[in-house]
């Protein structure tokens, strides 16, 4: 429990005001326009700056604190530690110790350090109103702000690792689909590779190699034979020409007629031409032999050319076996190529598969302390429920209905099911929101229409459409890990005590609201209160039963500052003190401030309508 | 050697591992608690003792959409009764509600559920009685049974399809029929335990169990608000005598059967006056009665009251008829007061 012990404001509305706060509870009071709502807003304030302030707020701010006005506030902490703070209009707060040093290090903004509950007429009806939202469970979860912290801190870190799980399995999901494309590109290649059969020998066939061989003998062989037969040629030409000049007897004369010795070689020239006939017959026998040899060449060459036709249609024959069987080859060389590729891509598909396993599995654990973890925020939500609720009695009734606050779940049940080309949609979901999100999921990727029609009963064809349906529009991943927040229902019982009607506070009347809420934040925690005008729209008899009692009651445990025009809150109540506000038009000042029997004249004249109306009122009550 | 004494975790327990699985894989969850809840042992009873603390919202709505459309849940819908009061889960909440909307206001409003205890010492007499009225009910059922057997053996030979089909229904109904006695003389120690009971409480639960079976009947208890109706009885015994009667009363009364039972103290023992919407049993049948096989239905019949009266016997009790208008006579029970 920390106190606000004093406040001073120079400037702005209500200059020079100077006041010393007890324990307990204080009641401002006095005419409209007098600075009873400018002097709780200074307070509010100096503590917690303008974070969150509504406009209308901001607007009583500037107008009445303004540039020139400074609060200064000194409040005691639990430990007896006192603290001042100062603070202007869009400045920041400077706070300072006991001894006048500034404590740079606290964030007073943040509403952690002095914590206060303050509350005017239309923030209250706005945590009325909002059913659903955060404004209720604040009031819940700023009493369990360390442990829920806690809790959110460690919610935080396993959504984090869900969703970097899911970024991995999403990858994972992906690159094992994209090898079954590949797999799929490649097709049956084992069973291909199976129709084609052993395999066969690497390299040409014998035959082929045998005929190959035999091409390449008969190559040489014609060029052999050509030789052969262009060797004989050049002989038989020379064998021709040596007949021809042996064959012309004037190249061979030797005798010179004129000569003396032509007798002798008349003689010898009878010789010579004999020889050289002799030469002639011998080149015309030799002829003979080279021709009948070229023909004998020529011969073998015509033979040889048969032959090697045969054998050159048969080394074709053997090619095209060959050029087949390369075809072949290559071809299985091919299909080897791809199942051994296929047989890697499976193995890191399986590799894939294997690890997809284990973030699924890995998933189920992170899920599992992710959702108990929420549900341990709805536990403790519960808890300050219960304890709330035995402080503020039977006549309000603040229960948590878990999962209740389940707008993103919905949304995304109505887009999932607007392609499902199914009808009813408003049933299905109603259906639907028997299971929660996770579970959802999990049919969602089984995709086992069965179960999911065993689940929810939508009939096969139905539960299929709509199952597809969810398929293609929805991630489970993101589905099971849907925001989905309790409700915090605040009741008042509108019915009597024997046959209790509870009605939600966002049903009723405005002064029903206030009724609701007033005992739940009158008795939510130790800080110091300030409620601007609590009593508005409250009926007397309210006030006196429930408001009364329960300050009286909590006054001991915390500070509480009411800005009120209800004579039986400071009066019944009994105030520790009463402060008096007025104003003349200009500024707004204390007029006087003391206990209620000090200021009973100005409670009866501002709360009772004075003595005569008072002393009126009496009378016709006819009560003494 | 007990767990404790080395670094073996302790085996997950049944409720244990329905949590776990409720976050981690709820279908599993499902698959396991179906399969305890078909077994029907005492750890289905244990768990569901578990599940009636708070914070158990997540496994409540495991059974709630398990049990949704199996043919059995009867035997949880007291449970998910009381936590539909309870329940603050909207999931949870939407669950029970589905699994109570097809079940009539007063099944849903049938009270606890029953609690299993240990055999009492007396079984083996129980058990010998049993299998005598277990025999007897079956061939009962089973005359039924082999009654349309033989009758669409003959329709086969005459080629009637209509018939036919309309005979098979009706032999398949005696086989299921023959099927629910069997599993109603599936022995609980607990059916045939001798306990206080308070009968006006024990007469709307058998009512109520009665219309999940057969058709609905009203039923009006008449009693002066004073008058102690605590009897010392077993539930089997009991069955026995109003089963009969309610099925004599539906036969004769058809569909909107209605049946008025007045209570009366006196002395130590309480009288019931039994009567409903038929006309009642002739005059000349009341001397009869209870002395033979007596049916108006058919000869194969007419063995119920010969049940009534011995299990009324039993119990120490009378049973006879009694004028309720003239030559109308109605049955009437007497049975001592548990005087504990």
């Amino acid at each position: 429990m920390w106190t606000i012990d004093r406040l001073e404001i120079s400037g702005g509305f209500l200059p020079g005001l100077k006041l010393t706060l007890p324990h307990g509870l204080i009641c401002i009071i006095g005419p409209r326009g007098s600075g009873k709502s400018t002097l709780a807003e200074a307070l509010r304030f100096a503590i917690k700056g303008t974070v969150g302030a509504s406009k209308q707020r901001l607007d009583l701010l500037q107008a009445n604190i303004g540039s020139s006005g400074l609060v200064t506030l000194v409040a005691n902490t639990v430990t007896g530690v006192a603290y001042t703070i100062k603070r202007a209009f869009r400045q920041p707060a400077v706070l300072l110790a006991a001894d006048g040093r500034t404590v740079p290090t606290v964030d007073l903004d943040r509403g952690t350090f002095l914590p206060l509950d303050a509350y005017n007429g239309p923030e209250i009806e706005a945590i009325a109103d909002e059913a659903l939202g955060e404004r209720r469970r604040a009031l819940l979860d700023d009493l369990r702000g360390e442990e829920l912290s806690r809790v959110h801190l460690s919610l935080g870190e396993h959504r984090r690792a869900l969703e970097a799980n899911a970024d991995r399995i999403r990858a994972t999901r992906r690159s094992v689909n994209d090898l079954s494309e590949r797999i799929e590109e490649l097709g049956d290649v084992r069973a291909k590779l199976n129709i084609l059969g052993p395999s066969p020998e690497f390299g040409p066939s014998t035959d082929y190699v045998k005929a190959s061989k035999q091409q390449q003998c008969n190559s040489r062989e014609r060029k052999r034979v050509d030789s052969v037969l262009e060797l004989l040629r050049s002989l038989q030409r020379d064998s021709e020409s040596l007949k021809a000049r042996s064959s012309d007897q004037k190249t061979f004369c030797i005798v010179e007629e004129a000569s003396s010795n032509s007798e002798l070689l008349q003689k010898r020239q009878t010789e010579l031409q004999q020889s050289i006939s002799n030469v002639s017959a011998q080149a015309c026998s030799f002829i003979s032999s080279i021709e009948s040899t070229l023909a004998l060449v020529e011969k073998v060459r015509a033979e040889l050319s048969g032959v090697h036709s045969t054998q050159a249609a048969e080394f074709a024959q053997q090619q095209q076996l060959h050029q087949a069987a390369d075809e072949l080859y290559q071809a299985r060389l091919d299909l080897e190529q791809s199942v051994a590729k296929l047989h890697e891509i499976d193995e890191e598909q399986s590799l894939k598969k294997l690890e997809l396993g284990q973030l699924l599995e890995s998933r189920k654990s992170l899920k599992a302390k992710f959702l108990l973890e929420r549900e341990q925020v709805s536990a403790l939500r519960d808890a300050v429920a219960k304890e709330l609720q035995a402080e503020t009695g039977k006549k309000v009734r603040i229960r948590v209905l878990r999962n209740a606050d389940d707008l993103a779940y919905r949304n995304l049940l109505t887009e999932g099911l607007k392609g499902a080309r199914v009808r009813n949609h408003d049933e299905i979901s109603q259906s639907l929101l028997q299971l929660r999100p996770e579970q959802l999921a999990q049919f969602i990727q089984t995709d086992d229409a069965v179960a999911f029609d065993e689940a929810c009963s939508f009939g096969p064809d139905r539960a299929r459409k709509i199952l597809d349906a969810f398929r293609d529009s929805v991630d489970p991943l993101e589905l099971e890990v849907v925001e989905i927040e309790d409700q915090v229902r605040i009741e008042l019982n509108v019915g009597t005590a024997d046959e209790p009607i509870f009605k939600d506070a966002a049903d009723l009347s405005r002064g029903q609201k206030c009724t609701a809420l007033l005992p739940l934040l009158l008795a939510r925690t130790n800080n110091p209160l300030i409620i601007d005008q609590p009593e508005d729209n409250l009926d007397n008899h309210f006030i006196y039963e429930t408001v009364v009692n329960s300050i009286q009651r909590l006054k001991g445990r915390r500070q509480m500052i009411f800005i009120t025009h209800n004579a039986n809150i400071p009066v019944l109540a009994d105030a520790d003190l009463v402060i008096v506000m007025n104003s003349n038009g200009k500024i707004g000042f204390l007029e006087k401030s003391g206990s209620v029997d000090e200021c009973r004249d100005q409670i009866v004249d501002l709360l009772e309508g004075g003595d005569m109306a008072f002393e009126l009122r009496r009378q016709r009550y006819a009560r003494t | 050697m007990s767990y404790a004494d080395n670094d073996m975790p302790a085996p997950e327990s049944l409720y244990e591992r329905l949590r776990r699985l409720a976050v981690e894989d709820p279908r599993g969850a499902k698959s396991l608690f179906l399969a305890t809840f078909e077994a029907n042992s005492n750890d289905l009873y244990e768990l569901l003792a578990q599940l009636r603390k708070p914070n158990e919202g997540r496994l409540r709505q495991v059974v709630a959409n398990a049990v949704r459309t199996h043919p059995e849940k009867v035997r949880v819908i007291p449970d998910l009764v009381v936590w539909r009061e309870t329940e603050t889960d909207e999931f949870t909440r939407r669950a029970i509600e589905g699994a109570l909307a097809d079940v009539s206001p007063a099944v849903a409003r049938a009270g606890a559920p029953p609690h299993r205890i240990s055999a009492p010492s007396e079984l083996a007499d129980v058990y010998r009685y049993v299998s005598d009225r277990l025999r007897h009910r079956l061939s009962n059922t089973m005359l039924s049974a082999l009654a349309q057997a033989n009758y669409l053996k003959k329709l086969m030979a005459a080629d009637l399809a209509t018939d036919v089909q309309t005979t098979i229904a009706k032999l398949n109904d005696a086989m299921v029929s023959l099927a629910r006695e069997l599993e109603a003389t599936d022995v609980d120690p607990e059916y045939f335990r001798q306990r206080p009971i308070a009968l006006p409480d024990w007469l709307r639960q058998m009512n109520t169990r009665y219309a999940t079976r057969y058709n609905a009947i009203a039923l009006r208890l008449v009693k002066n608000e004073d008058l102690q109706l605590r009897i010392f009885a077993n539930d089997y015994l009991l069955d026995t005598i109003f089963w009969n009667i309610w099925i004599n009363a539906h036969q004769a009364a058809g569909p909107n059967c209605e049946i008025t039972i007045e209570f009366k103290g006196k002395h130590r023992e309480v009288e019931l006056l039994i009567s409903d919407n038929g006309d009642g049993f002739p005059s000349d049948l009341k001397d009869v009665l209870f002395q033979q096989m007596y049916s108006t239905k058919s000869r194969s019949r007419g063995r119920g009251l010969l049940e009534v009266q011995d299990a009324v016997e039993r119990l120490t009790g009378r049973v006879d008829l009694y004028e309720a208008k003239p030559s109308e006579y109605r049955i009437r029970i007497r049975l001592p007061l548990d005087v504990q």
